[in-house]
């Protein structure tokens, strides 16, 4: 049932602007969408899409600039107020009560009678679910779901709240493509319905996909507006960084490889209490990417955590080098010989401390592996300086918080301050997630980098692009188990996505 | 005549009442002498009467008042006035009662006497009461001109301290300002009152004297919370810490005060201090990492323990058996106290020993940056490898010893003897100052010298005989409300530093064009 709109675009953005501080975010940038479209965002990180929508959905106010809605102009002071216009956004990080079932997440909120009349709102639901196709149960409590059903429930969250206008920040970053291909026939239908749909992405191949038209930002400047029919995905990646790039993952071959981590039956608990990792066994080889792929929460974190020392594992054997490692505190495992770099999912929160410039954050792994009682500013200055100019990093000092830098600039910071040591097993957990198409593929080099260097590392990643581009074998995790392993060169991404949901399916052997 | 339909607005109304609060004014200056205007009228002619500099100010402001007053009545009532008038207006009427103030200090300060006198001027009428109410009602309508105007608060880019400054001193102005109308309101003089909190701070060599040796435990007592505060361990048990260490110390005294010399006993003292500091502080400190229990209600219960154990060993043990039933610990015999040098307690060079070893301790070593890292974000720390217990238990332990010796140093220099007032208010004002300079450890002992000459400066007041109005001494709580309204400005300036205010109003492109 299509809706009467005023005028044929949905949103109008003109000339918007944006800064924080010193640092523009937005530059003059255009956005027109129309109803019953589905519009790309494309731009690297940096490059301000994020802050371009999140003035649409009411977190930001625009400096300068109009926004136009249905042919109004509108202020849009808050997401109450972008709720109240139609817009919807369903973030990346999903705002959902876990106790709460879909249903009460859905509802949660909402002006209405004192007494709550359940019924009435169940059966609105499950209209809503049947007309677009969703595939679940909104009486399950949203710690039992997945996170795909997760991002469904988001996503009927704000279509109960009478969006009309939807925007998805990077929705198939944690899908598998089963269900990337699920949620594109959920837009397609949307769109059909006269709905407009922004789709802010960095993978290009999706948008071609899905997309009708795209709009492509670059360092705050909005570049142009296109007709996904009429454009290459080589000229959109160029677009995107601004020079004719001609980007490509390729796994040469390391001269020696041989064996240096070894696990075996390993059980780990997560935060929770119920084991997170259960029973696995793997090995990874000096001089080749290991590659881990898996749906979020399949125990990839417990098992980094466990490998680098910071939990204790219930059970099981890690064996590095030679020698066992499990529930030996990082230092330990340092002083013992054994070099593991650990560069974790969890940037901000873990790696780096963000209220400290670039240099303490370099000093952060230097200063207890030292062993000297006073500390040594000048090398890791030193360092730091070295890191900015070979890295190319943006950041106007070297005691400028490391939260104020580009994601793609802090995870450069990261991998290079865990791989300065030389390390002898890197573990990489999600070290492109975020990153702009430049910094994602530096990554992807400094990686096989360590790789040819003959170091062992794990790339736990959720591109399966990415995975089956730079690994020479990928061990699949399914609820805390191994799956199987497989070689890049003999499966698909459809293999690989039905072994993430399903676990192992027989025909694969756990020997390398 | 086309006479134009009023459109009844907010913003009218609200100028509409503004308005009459302006004629009010104005007629009350002519009419009724006990309101703003008419104090001003009135003192404006006793001023005019003394002559001299002072009269021609006076001239210049009365008429400066008396004409914004008629221009701002007159304008609120045109029919096409703009959003400008509704603020002069409201801002006027703030400026009537700065004017009345200045008026006021300079009959202060020509002598003509207290406030009590002036209204003697106005044939003994009772001036104040009709201040506070105008001074409300004009606050009032500034804060409703605020609010209207009001769109949000946006988060600045952190200052530098060099950029800072203006504000700190802008607030540390105002804070001066706010006292001596306070001052002048309960109707006192403000400027003898400040020539009084600095003759009696720092103003003559025994004041000074008395204010160095207060700050030596001052000092310590910031290094103590700069120390556990850096590593986010809230530790406000240091007024227990300092008790203990006070007992500690207080133990060698009256045990071996004779038996050993000077020079061995007071190191042990010294040592004793810091045991009995750093025991007090272990046991929060265990009891985190052992059972993740809040520092802050441990610690701060540890506080009311220490003062009782003193009050025990006071009316017991340790009572004096010079004075058997009065239940007050003897003196320290002099082999136990300090040696005064420039009459003050050599303690001030332990004080500055302890200052630079803080300093460099948390700059330039592992620890100190184990502390930070700890308390910056302590999975950052696991992560590391960092042995957080080992570092929370190992830094309690420092910032207990601190304070420990700070006790020490106090009833060893100072107090000469064992009492639960050693603490007094030291342990929550020194959590202030390390707070105030966001705990900078060589920033933290220069507030904190400046605390204890302020409070031994506003002490002084109620016992000044300058002060004094119809034989009545200015309260002694004037003093605590003269560094609570410094405390406020102060801490309250930390909001224009890190927000700036947004008003609705015109937007300009970036062509220039007005929107």
């Amino acid at each position: 049932m299509k809706t009467v709109h005023a005028s044929e675009y949905a949103v109008q953005m003109k000339h918007c602007c944006k800064s924080f501080g010193r640092v523009v975010a937005n530059d003059n940038v255009d956005l027109r969408l129309k109803w019953g479209e589905i519009h790309a965002l494309l731009g690297e990180n940096g490059s301000g899409k994020t802050t371009l929508v999140n003035m649409l959905s009411g977190i930001y106010q625009p400096d300068d600039g109009e926004i136009w809605v249905d042919g109004n102009q509108a202020v849009i002071d808050s997401p109450k107020t972008a709720y109240q216009l139609g817009i919807g956004m369903i973030h990346q990080h999903f705002m959902l009560v876990d106790v709460l079932s879909a249903t009460e997440n859905i509802i949660l909120g909402q002006k209405g009678g004192v007494l709550l009349n359940r019924r009435k709102v169940s059966a609105e639901i499950c209209a809503m679910i049947d007309q677009y196709g969703f595939h679940i149960d909104p009486n399950r409590k949203i710690s039992e779901m997945s996170v795909s059903e997760k991002q469904t429930v988001e996503i009927i969250k704000a279509l109960y709240r009478g969006a009309e206008i939807l925007i998805l920040d990077e929705p198939t970053a944690v899908l598998t493509p089963q269900e990337t291909d699920r949620l594109f026939d959920v837009l397609r239908r949307m769109k059909d319905e006269g709905k407009c749909v922004v789709l802010i992405s960095h993978k290009i191949n999706e948008l071609f996909a899905v997309a009708d038209k795209v709009t492509i930002l670059r360092k705050g400047k909005f570049i142009e507006e296109l007709d996904m029919k009429a454009v290459t995905p080589d000229q959109l990646t160029s677009d995107m960084v601004g020079y004719p790039a001609k980007l490509s993952l390729n796994c040469p071959q390391s001269g020696e490889v041989k064996p240096y981590l070894s696990v075996r039956n390993l059980t780990v608990r997560g935060i929770s209490g119920a084991e997170s990792v259960k029973n696995l066994s793997f090995d990874a080889n000096a001089g080749e990417i290991l590659g881990i792929a898996g749906i979020a929460g399949s125990g990839q974190k417990e098992l980094c955590d466990a490998l680098a020392g910071i939990t204790v594992p219930e059970n099981g054997v890690i064996a590095a080098g030679g020698k066992e490692i499990q529930g030996m505190n990082p230092l330990s495992v340092y002083r013992a010989g054994i070099h593991i770099a650990y560069v974790p999912e969890d940037r901000l929160g873990m790696g780096l401390i963000p209220s400290m410039g670039m240099a303490e954050n370099v000093m952060l792994r230097s200063f207890e592996r030292t062993g000297s009682f006073f500390l040594d500013k000048k090398t890791a200055v030193q360092d730091s300086a070295r890191m900015v100019k070979e890295l190319d990093i943006a950041t106007p000092d070297l005691l400028t918080p490391v939260s104020r830098l580009s994601g793609g600039n802090v995870q450069k910071v990261l991998l290079e301050r865990e791989i300065q040591d030389h390390p002898q097993l890197l573990i990489a957990a999600y070290p492109v997630r975020g990153l702009d198409i430049g910094a994602s593929y530096k990554i992807y080099d400094m990686m096989t980098a360590e790789k040819l260097r003959g170091a062992c590392v794990l790339f736990i990643g959720e591109d399966l692009d990415a995975l089956l581009g730079i690994c020479d074998r990928i061990l699949v995790l399914c609820g805390g188990e191994a799956a199987g392993y497989v070689k890049p060169a003999e499966t698909t991404k459809n293999e690989i996505g039905y072994m993430m949901m399903n676990g192992s399916i027989g025909k694969e052997e756990m020997a390398v | 005549m086309n006479m134009q339909k009023i459109h009844l607005s907010r913003k009218r109304i609200f100028r509409f009442i503004a308005a009459l609060f302006c004629l009010f004014q104005l007629a009350a200056a002519f009419l009724f002498r006990s309101t703003e205007a008419g104090s001003v009228a009135a003192s404006a002619r006793a001023l005019l009467a003394h002559g001299g500099v002072a009269g021609v100010i006076t001239g210049v402001i009365t008429i400066a008042v008396l004409t914004g007053l008629v221009l701002s009545t007159a304008l609120l009532f045109l029919p096409n006035a703009t959003r400008f008038t509704g603020r002069f207006c409201a801002l006027f009427t703030l400026c009537v009662q700065a004017a009345f103030s200045v008026l006021l200090l300079l009959l202060c300060w020509l002598g003509v006497g207290a406030p009590a006198r002036v209204s003697a001027l106005f044939g003994g009428e009772r001036v104040y009461p009709a201040n506070y109410v105008l001074l409300l009602l004009s606050a009032v309508i500034l804060g409703l001109l605020f609010v209207s105007r009001f769109e949000r608060i946006a988060k600045k880019t952190p200052p530098t301290i060099m950029q800072a400054l203006p504000v700190r001193l802008l607030a540390i102005l105002g804070a001066v300002l706010c006292s001596m109308l306070m001052i002048l309101l309960i109707g006192y003089n403000p400027l003898a009152a400040f020539e009084q909190i600095y003759k009696g701070s720092i103003g003559t060599k025994n004041a000074m004297t008395i204010t160095m040796e207060r700050s030596i435990p001052m000092v310590l007592g910031t290094m103590a919370v700069i120390v556990a505060f850096k590593m986010h361990f809230w530790n406000v048990g240091v007024a227990g810490q300092l008790t203990m260490g006070a007992i500690f110390a207080s133990f060698f005294a009256y045990q071996l005060g004779n038996a050993l010399p000077h020079a061995v006993l007071i190191p042990l003292m010294f040592v004793g201090g810091a045991v009995g500091g750093a025991f007090w502080g272990f046991l929060p400190a265990y009891a985190k990492v052992r059972w993740n229990t809040s520092e802050t209600l441990f610690a701060l219960m540890l506080n009311y323990i220490a003062t009782y154990i003193v009050q025990l060993l006071r009316r017991g043990p340790w009572e004096d058996p010079m004075m058997p039933s009065f239940g007050q610990c003897p003196m320290f015999v002099d082999n136990a106290r300090l040696t005064k040098i420039l009459g003050c307690s050599s303690g001030w060079i332990a004080a500055l020993v302890i200052l630079i070893l803080v300093t460099v301790y948390l700059q330039c070593t592992r620890h100190g940056f184990e502390i930070r890292v700890v308390g910056e974000q302590e999975k950052t720390a696991e992560y590391l490898g960092v042995p957080v217990k080992r570092v929370i238990v190992r830094t309690m332990l420092i910032s207990g010893a601190i304070a420990g010796i700070a006790g020490m140093l106090k009833i060893s220099g100072a107090d000469f003897k064992l009492n639960e007032t050693v603490a007094g208010d030291i342990g929550f004002t020194v959590i202030t100052v390390a707070w105030l300079v966001k705990l900078n450890p060589l920033a933290g002992a220069a507030v904190a010298v400046l605390f204890s000459a302020m409070n031994k400066g506003c002490e002084s007041l109620s016992m000044s005989a300058t002060l004094r109005v119809n034989g009545v001494n200015i309260p002694s709580a004037s003093a605590t409300v003269i560094i609570g309204i410094l405390l406020l400005f102060v801490l309250g300036s930390e909001f224009f530093l890190t927000y700036r205010i947004v008003f609705k109003g015109k937007r300009i492109t970036k062509g220039g064009a007005l929107k």
